[in-house]
């Protein structure tokens, strides 16, 4: 029996399909309208790759721009927000290895400082989350992406693989290692604290 | 699970409820896009003048060269008697 939310699913999923159809055949109000749907979806993901809030909308726009560019490859039966997602973790990413180099030094400063951060308890999830993303960024890109994607967006592995195009097997594998190393980093990070 | 790593779930735990802004950027990526088409217009339509003036000078180039090719003696022609030749 179909339930009211199978049905809604239902209709999103054909909505999206016109609006795709639509878009690809050059109606531009169209993919306003996958804009606004998914805008909110697309930004959440990014402001796990940036906590700049220009960066961010640059990052956003850059998603949708190659999310329309790139609307020929879409396959419905992965569903739009699933694409949209990829796009959106693949334009972040790839921001990380332009970036990885010029930032590293400063984030390694401004880590310092704040680890270890006392009782996490006390800590506010925007207080948090700017710390964790400091410390992920003294990880390499890859390290960085898997330890987001799993952790921060609470993802799978199977989802993580998707998202990605990792293997099951390669994720959980990057997963252990890029934990492994964190721990390792905050550990000497608690000895150099004096 | 030693010090360090509870320490570090509590606070990718606490971190994950941290969300975005709340931003409304339609018009910005509208606008975007919009440039965008106009600049992958603009590429095409060099491409496209580019590939003509090409397709152009090649076939100004075949033109003036079918008398000389006419003109000159098939290169494979020696040796194709001399094949014939050895065959008989």
């Amino acid at each position: 029996m179909q339930t009211a939310a199978d049905r809604l699913a239902k209709d999103r999923i054909d909505e999206d399909l016109a609006d795709v159809k639509a878009s690809l055949g050059g109606d531009p109000a169209a993919f306003r309208r996958i804009v606004e749907r998914y805008q909110g979806h697309v930004c959440r993901i990014l402001w796990r790759f940036t906590r700049d809030l220009e960066v961010h909308a640059e990052l956003v726009q850059e998603a949708f721009v190659q999310a329309y560019l790139s609307l020929n490859g879409f396959r419905a039966e992965a569903g739009l927000e699933h694409w949209l997602a990829t796009v959106a973790t693949r334009v972040g990413y790839r921001h990380w290895r332009q970036t990885a180099r010029h930032k590293a030094l400063a984030e390694i400063q401004a880590c310092r400082q704040q680890w270890p951060p006392g009782p996490v308890e006390e800590l506010g999830a925007a207080e948090a989350a700017e710390l964790v993303h400091r410390l992920l960024a003294r990880l390499s890109p890859r390290d960085r992406l898997v330890l987001t994607l799993r952790y921060l967006e609470g993802l799978s592995v199977q989802e993580t693989s998707r998202r990605t195009g990792w293997t099951a097997t390669m994720v959980k594998v990057q997963t252990l290692r890029a934990r492994r190393r964190l721990e390792a980093l905050l550990r000497s990070m608690e000895k150099e604290t004096p | 699970m030693t010090g360090i790593d509870q320490r570090l779930m509590q606070l990718l735990e606490l971190a994950r409820a941290d969300g975005p802004p709340d931003v409304d950027l339609t018009e910005a990526i509208m606008t975007r896009i919009a440039r965008t088409q106009v600049q992958v217009a603009l590429w095409e339509r060099q491409w496209m003048w580019m590939a003509g003036l090409s397709a152009a000078v090649a076939a100004i180039v075949a033109i003036a060269a079918i008398p000389y090719w006419q003109a000159t003696p098939d290169p494979l022609a020696e040796v194709m008697e001399a094949v014939s030749w050895v065959i008989q």
